[in-house]
């Protein structure tokens, strides 16, 4: 049954999983093109410009006091918004499909016209969206390690290793993304709304990272923001948290688990 | 065994009663129709025996088994057309057979096809270039594919031209015969008549009647015209049984409950020249049992 309901769902989301596939790969080719020569001119504009460079420190996770070196600028391109962005809109568009998006489109009825749990339903949607991930991450990863490899031998670039950790810590953010994503999607009749709402949370999140520095209120309250348990600099210099890890997958484990209580209790009206 | 039996069902929607207190037992191999006008609770009825909305009291069983917590073991025998089908635009009738076929753990493909070509359905277009009926009759494929014990069908000649409409009632009743139960919900009435053996009456949220149609046929009222042969001095002199709709000088319509003895005698004494009487169809059940009485709180 999973079987059957797992092909229905990659027949419905492969163009989506390759178009975001492209789309990152592409994206993290440019980045990692264009930043050797940005690079170039970085220390100056960061001396003239202190708040660009307190920014760029919480984007990567090192203390505002801490010198940016050309190894951690090699780390810009796993924390850039576009590349969160991609990575979210592709989640935001998967964890939504189910139960929300089936109700939505009506199609509810002909998936519970057939012989599947709801919790089946929603294990094969998650398999899908993890699968999809991979492949999503796989591309992106691809991306930028074909335009690194063509780099000149004096250009700064990360281990294959130091990388493998960064994506690891930024596959576990989107655990907990996608986690909260169907959550926010096994409460709501219209997937508007629960793109809408998890945006909103999504975006609370980045601004909240952000404001930290400069906001006490927001600094007491950071640890809810996804991106604090993702600072590649932080993983250049110590490795992988295993505290961050935890609390990210624990998030996306946990609201999984209630999401997937929830559609196993909830009604499917028809809209 | 009861195939469908439900026992105080009741769903609220927050304070509103959408479904109170219905109790129905439906047998195998019967048709089985459910009417009832717009809003009155039968697609809830549908959407609780199918296990997608949970019932506020009461409970309902399919073939024995509980319709919220067996809700996929249930579907194994079950085929279910919704009233607003939606489709996946990418089904068309070869890929929707397929999938289904994986889900449901069985080859589907060949007596799929052959549903197909029974409903003249070509099996190449996509859902989302077929017309409503079209799409109707991908969806009455996929219900009865599997050749279920059980067929429950929202609003199921909705979007079917004529013909489309003789070859599903040609194909239900054949169900029947074969021994699978037919569960419609309808208010076309005309088709429900048709088809069902047996019906039952839903008015906002409540059973109304319920019974076998021949049976229900006697007990209603018939449609009678009359024909004085000169005006009819008062209504005071009317029997009880004699409701008159309608007064065209000296011919009136309306109904009668009584015998067809009692009205010939009563017609004789009464000065009627000529009378005639309609045994009772469906439209006029309906009237009686649901909108008449709807008018009385």
């Amino acid at each position: 049954m999973i079987g059957g309901l797992v092909v229905k769902a990659i027949r419905e989301t492969w163009r989506l999983t390759a178009l975001f596939a492209i789309g990152l790969a592409m994206v993290l080719a440019l980045l990692t093109h264009i930043l050797p020569p940005l690079q170039k001119g970085l220390d100056g504009l960061l001396a003239a410009l202190p708040i660009v460079r307190t920014l760029l420190a919480v984007l990567l996770g090192s203390s505002a006091d801490e010198p940016i070196t050309a190894r951690m600028m090699q780390t810009v391109v796993w924390v850039h918004p576009v590349v969160l962005a991609l990575i979210w809109g592709y989640e935001t568009a998967l964890c939504t499909r189910y139960p929300a998006g089936e109700i939505d489109r009506g199609t509810i009825d002909i998936v519970f016209g057939l012989p599947v749990s709801r919790r089946g339903v929603f294990i094969a949607e998650t398999i899908v969206w993890l699968l999809g991930g991979v492949v999503v991450f796989a591309c992106g990863a691809a991306g930028h390690a074909w335009v690194a490899s063509r780099r000149p031998a004096d250009v700064a670039t990360l281990e294959i290793g130091d990388s493998l950790k960064i994506l690891g810590n930024l596959f576990a953010v989107f655990v907990a993304v996608g986690g909260v994503a169907q959550c926010v999607a096994a409460w709501c009749d219209r997937r508007s709304t629960a793109m809408l709402i998890i945006f909103a949370i999504v975006l609370a999140s980045f601004l909240l990272h952000f404001l930290a520095p400069f906001w006490e209120p927001a600094r007491t309250v950071v640890g809810l923001s996804v991106l604090h348990y993702y600072q590649p600099a932080r993983i250049l210099e110590r490795g992988l948290s295993v505290r961050d890890l935890a609390v990210l997958i624990g998030v996306g484990a946990a609201a999984s688990f209630a999401a997937c209580e929830t559609v196993a209790r909830r009604d499917f009206r028809a809209v | 065994m009861a195939v469908i039996l439900t026992r105080g069902l009741g769903k609220h929607y927050g304070a509103r009663p959408a479904l109170d207190h219905l109790d129905l037992e439906v047998h195998e191999g019967e048709v089985f129709g459910f009417l009832g006008n717009n809003g009155a609770g039968k697609t809830t009825t549908i959407r609780l025996l199918l296990g997608l909305m949970r019932p506020t009291r009461g409970a309902a069983w399919i073939l024995g088994h509980d319709c919220w917590r067996d809700a996929p073991r249930i579907k194994a025998d079950v085929g279910y057309v919704p009233g607003d089908l939606r489709l996946y635009p990418w089904m068309n009738v070869r890929g929707a057979l397929a999938s289904v076929g994986r889900i449901r753990g069985r080859h589907l493909m060949r007596p799929g096809l052959e549903l197909a070509e029974r409903f003249g359905l070509d099996p190449s277009v996509r859902a989302n270039a077929m017309s409503r009926g079209m799409r109707q009759q991908l969806g009455l494929i996929l219900a009865l594919v599997h050749e279920p014990r059980l067929l429950i069908l929202d609003e199921p000649t909705s979007g079917l031209d004529p013909r489309m409409r003789d070859r599903l009632v040609d194909c239900l009743r054949e169900r029947s015969r074969a021994g699978a139960t037919v569960f419609v919900s309808s208010h076309e009435l005309s088709e429900v008549e048709r088809l069902c053996d047996r019906v039952a009456m839903v008015r906002e949220g409540r059973s109304v009647m319920v019974g076998e149609l021949d049976v229900l046929r006697t007990q209603a009222s018939r449609s009678v015209t009359l024909r004085f042969a000169a005006e009819r001095p008062s209504a005071s002199d009317l029997p009880s049984d004699l409701v008159v709709r309608h007064r065209a000088g000296r011919v009136w319509s309306g109904s009668w409950s009584g015998s067809s003895d009692a009205l010939a005698m009563w017609a004789k004494a009464n000065g009627v020249v000529d009378f005639s009487i309609e045994a009772p169809d469906l439209e006029s059940l309906f009237r009686e049992y649901y909108l008449e009485r709807e008018k009385t709180p």
